[in-house]
């Protein structure tokens, strides 16, 4: 067990400073059996995202109130709810909630396909759903490309750019379904999206096996 | 004396226990923990079954705090506890909801600890409660009991003088009552903690060493401790620069059951205040101030007429009719009035904790904590088992100024502190 020079006390456990002034002692040890769980503590940061989100969407379902008794429809209630949710998803909660890359990336791509069903549904109000089968598509392959990048520089993060581009062949064979189901028809964008993304699991799977599997295992609690 | 425990399925606070629910806010309630680390991990099943076999040994720990028109009152509940992993700060606020207990049964590796609102129990009954849970536990782990010493057995019937509202058994009021009035006593004012945050700082030292230590003193090892903090207290004033100086006042609660027979498991317990004025004081001089204030002023005597004072209050025709509301609002200042901001620290002694011998091959320590105080930062609590004392400081505040200045004075008599905190 360590002693801090200052207090004179002997520190238990893993500490690697004296719990009393401070100080640095040498080296931690093992953990001690009179650990307590770490807890983790809201910042000011946090509670501002919480406070954010939650006029966010006050906010929102005021405006929806009210659009909807006054005019019998959701037409400016849309704008508010887009004019709020984007910023407040794609710059608000990266900026406020603790940095993190791939985090930032998929908040902002989903913020950008979010856009594109907002104008699509503005500009002729989905009569001709190209947000659906051009503008998405096209979003998911830049952002599979991002993805696939960064998957090859940051060795760090491997784990989670891995899972994030398991999540997109999910994604696109999801939005094959609903196209079935919507549209009747599927449209290449979305063959190509699960082509690529299929393409990516299966060179995960044969070059990464065990990395790979043993983090999918993690993740779904197997 | 009948209880009403076993003809209705609600029952009324006892007198020591209505101020808690009173001074409650959103921010804070009376929380304190008592804890056992065991020298293996902690099974949760086992854990769980061993508190489905104790629950209704302790029916008074068996309910729910309900708000009723005139007094909050708790009401009895069917369905059975369940033991949690731990996962937030020690004593972290406990909801009264109407629907929930008021008390948990936490698990975090080889530690099990009992966190109970005050207005279910007081230390005693807590540590009573612990005693049977880990006794229960060991036995389910294979451990054979020849004699279970003071534990009270999971397979025993509670007796009504267990569960009996003590305070107003002992009422006498030809002995009179005490003053209340106090003036402000000095506390430590750091910087706050962000709200739900409790800083736990154990030391552990050799009970050898303490006991020669205070010996040495010609005091008990709880005067030994209150001076020691009584010292803490005026090292840190000495430092400040504040030009008016005030009394280091510690709240020493008193046990009354071994004062004026009970056996309850509910709340009864007293307080004494210690008082020092501000001075140059030597620490054999606080000790033989102390030493001979405690000794003068607890007696049967103070015990009765402090029983007098708080329940002549609840007696009182006007209180008893004034909707909970008001009662409420009225208390929560009384408690600032004549709780917190009149003393500097509560210091709390359960004393050395006994169990059977087969025991102490399961069971490293005992530990207690008090949990946050509502205007104080620091409080103070001290445990004894199998020749080790363990000295709890909790605080709300984020440096441990008390806890150094204490530990300095112990560590300048020459005794081995050991130190383990919550935070990293």
């Amino acid at each position: 067990m360590n002693k801090c020079r200052r207090c004179g006390v002997i520190i238990d456990g893993a500490a690697v400073n004296c719990p009393l002034c401070g100080a640095h002692v040498n080296e931690g040890n093992s953990p001690s059996v009179y650990d307590y769980p770490a807890v983790s503590v809201k910042t000011q940061k946090q509670i501002v995202w919480q406070w954010s989100l939650f006029i966010s969407l006050l906010a929102i379902a005021v405006s929806m109130v009210v659009d909807l008794a006054v005019n019998k429809t959701i037409t400016w209630s849309v704008h508010v709810l887009f004019g709020l949710a984007l910023p407040w998803l794609c710059i608000a909660r990266p900026l406020l909630l603790k940095f993190n890359l791939r985090k930032h990336i998929t908040w902002g791509f989903i913020g950008i396909i979010a856009l594109i069903f907002y104008l699509n549904g503005w500009v002729n109000d989905f009569a001709e759903p190209w947000a659906f089968w051009l503008g998405a598509p096209v979003a998911v392959l830049v952002w599979q490309s991002v993805l696939e990048i960064l998957c090859a520089l940051d060795k760090s993060g491997r784990a989670d750019y891995e899972m994030a581009l398991t999540k997109i062949c999910l994604l696109s064979l999801i939005c094959i379904g609903i196209s079935f189901a919507w549209l009747k028809e599927c449209t290449w964008g979305w063959y190509v999206c699960a082509g690529r993304a299929a393409i990516d699991v299966c060179a995960l799977c044969i070059f990464a096996k065990h990395s790979y599997f043993g983090e999918l295992k993690r993740r779904l609690h197997i | 004396m009948k209880n009403e425990m076993f003809e209705r399925d609600w029952f009324r606070l006892d007198n020591a226990a209505k101020i808690y629910p009173a001074a409650r806010s959103a921010k804070w309630n009376a929380v304190f923990r008592m804890a056992a680390v065991l020298k293996r991990e902690v099974n949760p099943e086992l854990l769980q079954q061993a508190l489905e076999d104790i629950i209704d040994r302790y029916p008074s720990f068996r309910v729910t705090l309900k708000k009723g028109f005139f007094w909050y009152y708790f009401q009895y509940l069917t369905e059975l506890p369940s033991v949690s992993e731990e996962s937030a700060f020690p004593c972290s606020m406990m909801p009264i909801t109407g629907k929930d207990y008021m008390f948990r049964v936490l698990y975090h590796g080889n530690r099990i600890a009992v966190e109970v609102f005050h207005s279910i129990t007081d230390g005693t009954g807590c540590l009573s409660f612990l005693k049977t849970l880990v006794f229960r536990y060991c036995e389910l782990c294979g451990a054979q009991f020849d004699e279970i010493g003071d534990i009270l057995h999971y397979d025993d019937n509670p007796v009504p003088e267990e569960i009996e509202d003590s305070f107003g058994r002992c009422i006498d009021r030809s002995k009179g009552a005490l003053p209340r009035t106090e003036p402000k006593a000095y506390q430590i004012k750091g910087q706050k903690e962000k709200r739900g945050v409790l800083n736990v700082t154990h030391g552990s030292m050799p009970f050898g060493q303490i006991h020669a230590a205070a010996k040495r003193y010609g005091c008990t090892v709880n005067t030994y401790f209150v001076a020691a903090l009584t010292l803490a207290f005026m090292n840190r004033q000495q430092y400040e620069r504040k030009a008016k100086k005030l009394p280091v006042r510690i709240q020493v609660p008193i046990n009354l059951r071994k004062m004026l027979g009970s056996t309850t498991l509910r709340n009864f317990a007293g307080y004494y205040n210690t008082t020092t004025p501000y001075g140059d004081w030597k620490f054999e001089d606080i000790v033989a101030e102390l030493d001979s204030q405690l000794k003068d002023n607890i007696n049967e005597d103070y015990c009765q007429r402090f029983i007098n004072s708080n329940v002549s209050l609840e007696k009182n025709p006007i209180i008893r009719v004034a909707p909970r509301f008001l009662k409420t609002f009225f208390m929560d200042i009384s408690f600032y009035m004549v709780g917190e901001s009149v003393m500097s620290c509560a210091f709390s002694n359960i004393g050395n904790v006994n169990t059977p011998e087969i025991m102490k091959e399961y069971v490293d320590r005992f530990e207690f904590v008090l949990g946050a105080q509502k205007y104080m930062c620091n409080s103070m609590t001290c445990a004894s088992y199998n020749g080790t004392t363990l000295v709890t400081f909790s605080r709300t505040s984020k440096d441990p100024i008390l806890e150094r200045e204490f530990f300095k004075i112990l560590t300048e008599h020459g005794i081995d502190v050991t130190v383990s905190s919550n935070r990293r």
